[in-house]
Order: structure tokens, then C-alpha cells, then sequence
């Protein structure tokens, strides 16, 4: 894998993990818990963009590389969920994340060289 | 007598409700699996117009219902657990691509996407909380 390929599975997930967030807060504000129909319109169009963006971009490389290759990248949702939620929010990341987290990236390292 | 009548009928129902739960779970499971192995077929046949072709509409129909699904099942499920149930995918993925696409994974590559799957499987419960509080 190219470091350019390396960029865009990462970048892929980044999308995946911001649009299901933008997604469930749509979905929120359709529930009616007290947000404006601007704001859950912005939201839902944002977090529909981003899927499309994503979509066009995996489609590509799924059209150069393998799929059991790929697929393995799906694994950084959780480290960029709590990563963010570290970042924007402060929260501590246990012991057991941080666990998952390197196995994680072991395991994308040896499948990104395999 | 009146009590045990009242209260086996509400316990089973409780549990069908948790086992439908699950059953959808194990639906998007199925069809992430099959919806990711669908759009490969597509962007293989067609790597310059995969819109053009069958597999890849119907790779994006399974992902449409995988969502439907999911957020079903989150209603009687946590969502740790349902994360957690999920990692699964990680090895699906990879053994349906060696089964069916005949895909060949190498010894270092199989240890990696294993090393991944763990990963996954331990960080379910903790990246919940991360996307509950986001």
C-alpha cells in the first residue's frame, strides 16, 4: 500500500465516523428534543454529504485493492470515536481502549505491509 | 397461581423482544458483510462506472437496511453490547473475500485483521460511551 492509499482508508473512516455523528444528531432533532428544523436540515444534509463522499471514495479503492485488506481499516472507527470524544470533550480513554487502540494499529500496520 | 400467570406471560415476552433484538442484530451483521462484498463485485466489474452495475445498487440497498436494522435493534440493545456483537464483521469481511472472491491472505495479513478484530471487541465498551456522549 502507498502512503497515499494509507491516507485515503484513514481519511474514509474519519468520514464514516463524522457522518454517523452528524446523522444521530439529525435523527435527534427529528425526535423533537428542542432543536431548531435549520440546524437538523444542516445536519442531515452534512452527514448525507459526507456518506457520499465516502461511498465514492471506497468504491475507488475497492476497485484497486482487496477487500480483505481493505475491510481491516473499518477497525479505526472506535479509536476515532474516542479520540474525538477525547479532543472535543475531555473524556478519559480506560485502560481497555487504550488496549484496543494498539492492537488496532498493530494489526493495520501488518495488514497495510501484507 | 395468579401471580405465576401474570407474570410468565410478561417474561416471555420480554425475552422474544430481546431475541428480536439480537436476530436484528445478527441481520446487520449479515448484510454489512454481504452489502461490502456486493460493492467489491461492483467496483471489480466496473472499476470506472461501478454505478453501473447490479451488485453494487444492491451493495448499497443491504447497507440502507443494515442501518434500518441497527437502529432497530439499539431500541432493546446497548449500545456497547451491540458494538461489541459487531466487531464479528471484521472477520466475516475478510473470510467471505477468501470464500467467495477467492481472495488469498497471507499468514501476516490474517494476524493483523485478528489483531484488529480484538482490538475492536475490547474498545467496544469504551468507544460506546465516546459516541454516546458525542
Amino acid at each position: 500500500m502507498t502512503a497515499f492509499t494509507l491516507f485515503l482508508c484513514l481519511f474514509c473512516q474519519v468520514l464514516v465516523v463524522a457522518g454517523n455523528l452528524l446523522l444521530k444528531h439529525a435523527m435527534a432533532g427529528m425526535d423533537g428534543q428542542g432543536r431548531s428544523r435549520v440546524h437538523t436540515g444542516l445536519w442531515l444534509f452534512a452527514g448525507i454529504a459526507l456518506f457520499s463522499l465516502w461511498f465514492f471514495l471506497w468504491l475507488d479503492l475497492l476497485s484497486k485493492y482487496e477487500l480483505s485488506q481493505l475491510y481491516a481499516f473499518e477497525g479505526l472507527a472506535p479509536v476515532f470515536l474516542m479520540a474525538s470524544a477525547w479532543l472535543i470533550l475531555g473524556e478519559k480513554v480506560p485502560l481497555r481502549g487504550w488496549i484496543g487502540v494498539s492492537l488496532i494499529g498493530a494489526g493495520l500496520m501488518l495488514v497495510a505491509g501484507a | 397461581m395468579l401471580t405465576s400467570d401474570q407474570t410468565l406471560p410478561g417474561l416471555s415476552l420480554k425475552l422474544s423482544a430481546s431475541t428480536k433484538a439480537y436476530l436484528k442484530l445478527g441481520a446487520c451483521a449479515g448484510l454489512l458483510a454481504a452489502g461490502e462484498l456486493l460493492l467489491k463485485i461492483g467496483a471489480t466489474a466496473q472499476p470506472d462506472s461501478p454505478m453501473t452495475h447490479w451488485a453494487t445498487w444492491i451493495g448499497i440497498a443491504f447497507y440502507v437496511l443494515n442501518f434500518v436494522a441497527w437502529l432497530e435493534a439499539l431500541k432493546t440493545i446497548p449500545v456497547g453490547i451491540a458494538f461489541a456483537v459487531q466487531s464479528i464483521v471484521q472477520l466475516m469481511v475478510p473470510i467471505s473475500a477468501w470464500l467467495f472472491l477467492h481472495e488469498q491472505i497471507s499468514s501476516g495479513r490474517a494476524l493483523g485483521i485478528l489483531s484488529v478484530f480484538v482490538g475492536v471487541f475490547l474498545a467496544a465498551a469504551p468507544s460506546a460511551v465516546a459516541d454516546e456522549r458525542l
